[in-house]
C-alpha cells in the first residue's frame, strides 16, 4: 500500500518526536494509576488479561483435576460449579475481551496515524473500572454460601439461589459492562474522527475494521445483558417477578434476553481475532491480503447475522417449528461470510513466499483449528441434531475450539507479531516456537476428546461421571495440565523480551506490508506518536 | 492529546461520544421498560 512507501521518512520524523519526549511518562506507581497514554493503557490491559488468563486457567485445572477420574476426588460439587461459573466469566470478560481491548489500545492509534485515543481520560477510567469489577468477582468467592455457581449464563431460577455472592457478582458484571461500553465508545470515536488524512475507511487495516464493527456490537448488546442482570437483582431483592413463573413472570424470557446478548458476545471475542489473523498472514505470505473489501463486508455480515441467531442456544427449551427453522437457517447462513474469510486467508497463502515465524504458526493453527470449531457449530445449528448435543461435552469441545485455538491463539499470535514494536527487542524465536508447538499439541489433547465424550452422552457441568467416560477424561485432563504449564513459557518469553534482546527495526518483519502505519514508527514505538498527522497517499 | 485536535474534530468527537452514550443508555432502559410492560400484562 502507498501508506507504507514512506516508511523511512516517518521513522526519521518520529525519532525526533521521541527525542523531545524526554518529559514522557511519569515515574512510579502514579504513571500507571493516572496515565492517559494509549500505549500505557494498552500494556495495562494486556498484563491484566494475562493475569486473568492464568487465574481463569487455574480454575480450569481444578475442574480438570476433579474430572481426571470418576467419583468425587478434590472438591465438593458446589465449589466445582463455582469453578465452572467463575472460570467462564473470568475468561470471557477478564481475559479474552481485555486482551483484544489492550491490542486495540496499543495498535489502533498507531495503525490509523492518531496521536492517542480520542477520549484518553475515559480510557484510563474504563481500565481501572475493569480491575474493580474483577476484584469484586473474585471476592465473591469468599462470601457466605460460596461464589456464583449457576454457570456463566446465570439462568434463573437457579442463580437466585446464590447466597451473598449474587449482588457482588452482578455489580461486577455491571462494572465490567460499563468498562466495555466506554472502551467501545472510545474506539469508535477514535476511528471515526482521528484517522490520518487520506486514510479512508476502505484503506484501514483489517484489525481496525474488525474492532470498529466489534465496538458497535458491544454498544448494542452490553446494555441488554446489563438490563437482564438488573432484573435478576430486582427479582432477588425487591420481589419483582420478571423471571419467576409463580408471579406471572417467565424464566425463558431471561434466556432470550441473555442469548440476544450472548451470541453477539461470541463474535465480540472472535472478530478482533479475525482482524489479527488478517494482519499476520499477508506479512508472512509476503502478499497483500486477498479480497480486502470482501473481508470487510464479511465481517459486517457476521456482525449483523449475530443478532438474529440467538434461538439456536435454546432449541431444547421448546419453540414453534417456524422458530426452529428460522434460527437453524439463519445460523447456517453465518457459514457463508465465515467461509469467505477462510477462503481469503487461504488464497492469501496461495503461492505466497511463506515463512514460519511464531505469529504465522499461531495464525496457521488458528486457520485449521478455528475451522474445526466452526464446523461443529454448523452441526449444532441443525435443530433436530442439537437435541442430542445440548448440554453435553460436545458443546464444551465446540466453543473451546472457537475460543482457545481460535480467539486465544490469535491473541498470542498478535502479541508475538507486535511485541518487538512495543518493546524494541526481538524475542527468543526458538522458545516461542516451542511454546507454539506445546500449546497446539496440548490444546488438541485437551479438547478433541471432549467431542467423543459429548457424542457418547457425557453431560457438561458435572463433577462426577459414569465410568464409561473415564479414559477420554483422563486424556483431556492430561492435555489441560500440559496446555496450562505451556503458558508459563509464554510468560517467560514475554518477560525475557521486555528485559532485552536483539534490537528490532521499525519494520520488524521484512514482509510487513499491511495497510497500517505502525511500521512507520521506530521500535519501540515512542511514548508519543503522530503528534503531527501523517498523510496517507 | 486533545491539544492537537482542530475545533471541528473536537466538535465531532463530542457529538459522537454523546450519541453513542445515549444509544447505550437507551438500549438498557428500553429492555427494562419493555420487560416491565410485559410483566404488567
Amino acid at each position: 500500500m502507498s501508506s507504507t512507501q514512506h516508511t523511512h521518512d516517518h521513522a526519521f520524523h518520529h525519532v525526533s518526536a521521541a527525542q523531545h519526549d524526554e518529559h514522557g511518562p511519569a515515574t512510579g506507581i502514579m504513571r500507571w494509576l493516572t496515565t492517559t497514554n494509549h500505549k500505557d493503557i494498552g500494556t495495562m490491559y494486556l498484563v491484566f488479561s494475562l493475569i486473568m488468563f492464568l487465574t481463569g486457567g487455574s480454575m480450569a485445572l481444578v475442574i480438570r483435576a476433579e474430572l481426571f477420574q470418576p467419583g468425587m476426588q478434590l472438591v465438593d460439587p458446589g465449589f466445582f460449579n463455582t469453578m465452572t461459573t467463575v472460570h467462564a466469566l473470568i475468561m470471557v470478560f477478564g481475559a479474552v475481551m481485555p486482551a483484544t481491548v489492550g491490542l486495540a489500545n496499543w495498535m489502533i492509534p498507531l495503525q490509523i496515524g492518531a496521536p492517542d485515543m480520542a477520549l484518553p481520560r475515559m480510557n484510563n477510567f474504563s481500565f481501572w473500572l475493569l480491575v474493580a469489577a474483577f476484584a469484586l468477582l473474585i471476592l465473591s468467592l469468599f462470601m457466605p454460601g460460596g461464589g456464583p455457581a449457576s454457570g456463566w449464563t446465570l439462568y434463573p431460577p437457579l442463580v437466585l439461589q446464590t447466597g451473598d455472592a449474587l449482588p457482588l457478582a452482578i455489580f461486577a458484571i455491571h462494572l465490567a459492562g460499563a468498562s466495555s461500553i466506554m472502551g467501545s465508545i472510545n474506539i469508535i470515536v477514535t476511528i471515526m474522527n482521528l484517522r490520518a488524512p487520506g486514510m479512508s475507511l476502505l484503506k484501514m487495516p483489517l484489525f481496525v475494521w474488525t474492532w470498529l464493527i466489534t465496538a458497535y456490537l458491544l454498544i448494542a448488546v452490553m446494555p441488554v445483558f446489563a438490563g437482564a442482570v438488573t432484573m435478576l437483582l430486582t427479582d432477588h431483592f425487591f420481589h419483582t417477578t420478571f423471571f419467576a413463573a409463580a408471579g406471572g413472570g417467565d424464566p425463558v424470557l431471561y434466556q432470550h434476553i441473555f442469548w440476544f446478548f450472548g451470541h453477539p458476545e461470541v463474535y465480540i471475542m472472535i472478530l478482533p481475532a479475525f482482524g489479527i489473523i488478517s494482519e499476520i498472514i499477508p506479512t508472512f505470505a509476503r502478499k497483500p491480503l486477498f479480497g480486502y473489501d470482501s473481508m470487510v463486508y464479511a465481517t459486517a455480515s457476521i456482525a449483523f447475522l449475530s443478532f438474529i441467531v440467538w434461538g439456536h442456544h435454546m432449541f431444547t427449551v421448546g419453540m414453534p417449528l417456524a422458530g426452529e427453522m428460522f434460527f437453524m437457517l439463519s445460523t447456517m447462513l453465518i457459514a457463508v461470510p465465515t467461509g469467505v474469510k477462510v477462503f481469503n486467508w487461504t488464497a492469501t497463502l496461495w503461492k505466497g513466499s511463506l515463512s514460519f515465524e511464531p505469529p504465522m504458526l499461531f495464525a496457521l493453527a488458528f486457520l485449521f483449528l478455528f475451522t474445526i470449531g466452526g464446523f461443529s457449530g454448523l452441526m449444532m445449528a441443525i435443530a433436530p441434531v442439537d437435541f442430542q448435543y445440548q448440554d453435553t461435552y460436545f458443546i464444551v469441545a465446540h466453543f473451546h475450539y472457537v475460543l482457545v485455538p481460535g480467539a486465544v491463539f490469535a491473541i498470542m499470535g498478535g502479541v508475538y507479531y507486535w511485541l518487538p514494536k512495543w518493546t524494541g527487542h526481538m524475542y527468543d524465536m526458538k522458545l516461542a516456537k516451542v511454546h507454539f508447538w506445546l500449546s497446539t499439541i496440548f490444546v488438541n489433547v485437551l479438547f478433541f476428546p471432549q467431542h467423543f465424550l459429548g457424542l457418547a452422552g457425557m453431560p457438561r457441568r458435572i463433577p462426577d461421571y459414569s465410568t464409561q467416560f473415564t479414559d477420554w477424561n483422563m486424556v483431556s485432563s492430561i492435555g489441560g495440565f500440559g496446555f496450562g504449564l505451556s503458558q508459563l513459557l509464554f510468560v517467560y518469553v514475554i518477560w525475557k523480551c521486555v528485559k532485552g534482546g536483539a534490537p528490532a527495526t521499525a519494520k520488524v518483519w521484512d514482509g510487513a506490508r499491511t495497510h497500517g502505519l505502525e511500521w512507520t514508527v521506530p521500535s519501540p514505538a515512542p511514548y508519543h506518536t503522530f503528534e503531527e498527522a501523517p498523510v496517507v497517499e | 492529546m486533545g491539544g492537537g485536535l482542530s475545533p471541528e474534530q473536537r466538535r465531532r468527537v463530542r457529538w459522537t461520544t454523546v450519541l453513542l452514550t445515549l444509544t447505550a443508555v437507551g438500549i438498557y432502559v428500553a429492555f427494562i421498560v419493555s420487560s416491565v410492560l410485559k410483566a404488567q400484562h
